[in-house]
């Protein structure tokens, strides 16, 4: 009996190390979208090219600790502009805009507002 | 129309009044469509006085106020019933709500409000609900809970991460019986 324990508790070890380092490394990955774990993090963009509120392509201006200025973005604005979705966006327009890692994927989303009270606001 | 875009200082310029709740709620009679923006400090005030909102600071002449978190929901079905003549709407307020009761809310079109306060600060803040998004992490399968919320500050929404370690007492209030227009 006395020989199997060794091995046990060695595979035990490994496991909750690797369980740790998995834990650890998530994490971290999973914090590039929070800001001190709270907020997302918010960078200021410049609109390069907009078509029916998603943004095509937009140039980093501020993108704060991971995104440096002058990288290239794609930001869909079409949900969660806030108070501004009555404002006409245009190329050339330097605004707000949310940070999500290539490593998360939006899988649902919803609004109270629809692409019609948009449209609406606009007028 | 809808506008939304009465930040606190348009708010404070126009009615010498600020308290975050009643600026929430304020938001979510926008998104009903029911603001009169011919009248925005009796609007205004009317929610503060139906809510119970009392002054607790004053600062260069603007009087900041706070809200008993039990009395937002009674106290927005009373401002659509006395001021705007919207009966049939009924309040839910649940604490320590769920991600999911402010999903089914927004999926109705229905407006809530999130309260709650930061551990530790001593602080509170209620904001509007209008929306909600859900990410997942595509290597481990983590979720990552989000909601759109007007702050009640600043003219953009401000995406808040639900599932936040540092957020406590978070109330969820919504109202049925009437959806945003």
């Amino acid at each position: 009996m006395k020989k199997y324990i060794i091995p046990i508790v060695t595979v035990l070890c490994i496991c909750l190390l690797a369980s740790i380092l998995i834990k650890t490394y998530f994490n971290k990955t999973i914090d590039r979208g929070v800001d001190g774990g709270d907020h997302l993090y918010h960078i200021q963009i410049k609109i390069k090219d907009i078509e029916n509120y998603k943004i095509l392509s937009a140039e980093v201006i501020d993108g704060g600790e991971f995104l440096a200025a002058g990288e290239q973005c794609n930001i869909d604005i079409s949900e969660g502009t806030g108070y501004e979705y009555y404002k006409t966006f245009n190329a050339g327009d330097v605004i707000e805009a949310y940070f999500f890692p290539n490593n998360l994927e939006k899988t649902e989303a919803g609004n109270v507002l629809t692409l019609d009270d948009f449209s609406e606001l606009k007028k | 129309m809808k506008r939304l875009k009465k930040i606190e200082s348009y708010i404070e310029e126009k009615t010498g009044h600020y308290a975050c709740t009643v600026q929430a709620l304020y938001i979510c009679s926008e998104l009903l469509g029911v603001a009169d923006y011919s009248k925005v400090k009796t609007d205004y005030m009317n929610i503060w006085k139906a809510t119970g909102t009392t002054i607790i600071d004053t600062e260069s002449g603007i009087n900041y106020g706070s809200t008993p978190t039990s009395n937002v929901g009674t106290g927005f079905v009373k401002h659509l019933k006395d001021n705007k003549k919207k009966t049939g709407v009924t309040s839910t307020q649940k604490t320590s709500a769920p991600f999911s009761f402010f999903t089914s809310a927004v999926k109705k079109r229905h407006v809530s409000t999130l309260s709650f306060s930061v551990k530790g600060s001593g602080s509170g803040h209620s904001v509007a609900v209008e929306g909600y998004a859900t990410y997942k992490h595509k290597s481990s399968g983590k979720k990552l809970n989000v909601l759109l919320v007007a702050d009640g500050w600043k003219a953009q929404v401000r995406y808040l991460n639900f599932n936040a370690a540092k957020y406590d007492r978070m109330t969820g209030t919504k109202w049925s019986g009437i959806t945003v227009q």
